[in-house]
């Protein structure tokens, strides 16, 4: 499998790359990673298999590269969650809305057939969410030791995040229940940060 | 024989049969179900093989009952949870915690275990456990709708967070790890859920 870390990539051929798999995002997500293959991949994207083995050597490839562009693009939640132009909440939640946005176009099917097929992959996603973990438990300490937090188990708080976004995930279960990513992550937001019970004042951002 | 006396001797039966069912639930929880035989767990647990049989047919009927006791446990988080004598945020807060400390000895190990080997079995567990669903979202339901919670809320996401959480109980090692007990997990839990991270004390900044 091709170890080439996106920026060693030369830069048009990464422009062309990005578009690719961006536009056949919603084909993997459909029909999960066992079932691509370069054909129908092509037949997707309307090009022929040739252009894309000149710039893909195998499905493999493909893959790493899809999953590295996805963690590349969340990675940046970690700009808006230590930007302290940023209101000490609204961090959090301008980060935290801008994550779970980026989850919209993977699915449980790409989640397990890459646990399943591509366990070296998987592990590079793995990677990714214990660094976004830490990111969220250096934010809970800090509005810890502000203050502005109760006084509660920091890596319990960061692990709640991660299984609110292995729930956005799973999409049939979002789409039976009639919830959108927004609503969804609304609701994870008022409840985690101003609690279910109604009395108290809640925190509004404009 | 009299009709009394046969009655006291199945009661006596029965009762035999019930502690020995409790020894093997916890049998089961600390050396799994794998692999599992009934002649070391009757060297271990100093039962003659015999008295077993008699009160058991097959491998699967131990573990069937010894999952069946269980669960029957576990299910007295109902009355606590539906004590309307209770107000209505401890309701949830007695209830779930005694289910918390329940579900903790039964590792995600052995529910795997069970659902690999054991698919009758397994089958009770599940309706179970979505029985507890539908009791969390009603009661989520309902707290809405007497104002307690908050309006807007979706009960489904509220019981499915509880659902995440009972997960990492089962997992035991995120809280090994962590060294957290059962107990603090709860509260933390709790806490947080029903009163919001933000400290009261928390100014908004604008």
């Amino acid at each position: 499998m091709g170890r080439r870390s996106l920026n060693k990539i030369r830069s048009s051929d990464l422009e062309k790359r990005k578009k690719w798999i961006n536009n056949a995002m919603p084909y993997f997500q459909e029909y999960g990673i066992r079932e691509i293959n370069m054909e129908k991949m092509a037949e997707y994207l309307g090009i022929s298999k040739g252009t894309i083995y000149n710039h893909f050597s195998s499905k493999d490839e493909i893959v790493e590269f899809a999953v590295r562009l996805k963690i590349d693009s969340i990675k940046d939640f970690h700009k808006i969650l230590f930007n302290y132009q940023l209101g000490f909440v609204e961090r959090y939640y301008k980060s935290i809305q801008y994550y779970t946005q980026q989850l919209y176009d993977i699915s449980l099917l790409i989640i397990d057939d890459l646990k399943e097929l591509y366990p070296e992959v998987w592990a590079l996603v793995n990677n990714f969410q214990d660094a976004a973990m830490k990111g969220l438990i250096r934010y809970y300490e800090e509005g810890m030791a502000s203050g502005n937090f109760i006084k509660v188990n920091p890596k319990l708080l960061a692990r709640e995040d991660r299984l609110f976004f292995e729930l956005l995930f799973n999409q049939s279960f979002l789409i039976k229940n009639n919830l959108t990513l927004r609503k969804a992550f609304n609701d994870h937001f008022k409840v985690k940060f101003n609690g279910l019970i109604e009395s108290k004042i809640p925190f509004e951002l404009e | 024989m009299g009709r009394k006396s046969t009655e006291r001797d199945r009661y006596k039966d029965r009762e035999i049969r019930e502690k020995h069912t409790v020894r093997f639930m916890v049998y089961f929880q600390n050396n799994g179900v794998e692999n599992f035989s009934m002649s070391k767990m009757a060297k271990d647990l100093g039962i003659s093989k015999t008295t077993i049989y008699n009160h058991f047919s097959s491998k699967e009927e131990i573990i069937q009952a010894a999952i069946t006791y269980k669960l029957s446990v576990i299910a007295e988080y109902q009355t606590v949870l539906e004590n309307i004598t209770l107000p209505y945020t401890e309701r949830y807060r007695k209830a779930m915690l005694f289910f918390c400390v329940q579900i903790f000895d039964v590792s995600n190990k052995l529910l795997l275990q069970i659902k690999v080997s054991y698919p009758k079995v397994w089958r009770k567990v599940v309706i179970f456990q979505k029985n507890v669903m539908l009791d969390l979202r009603s009661y989520y339901e309902i707290g809405i709708e007497i104002g307690v919670f908050k309006s807007n809320m979706n009960p489904v996401l509220l019981s499915l967070d509880d659902q995440k959480f009972f997960d990492l109980l089962s997992n035991q090692t995120v809280l090994k790890e962590n060294r957290i007990e059962v107990l603090e997990a709860f509260n933390h839990h709790y806490s947080v859920k029903f009163n919001g991270l933000l400290d009261p004390s928390f100014e908004m900044l604008s």
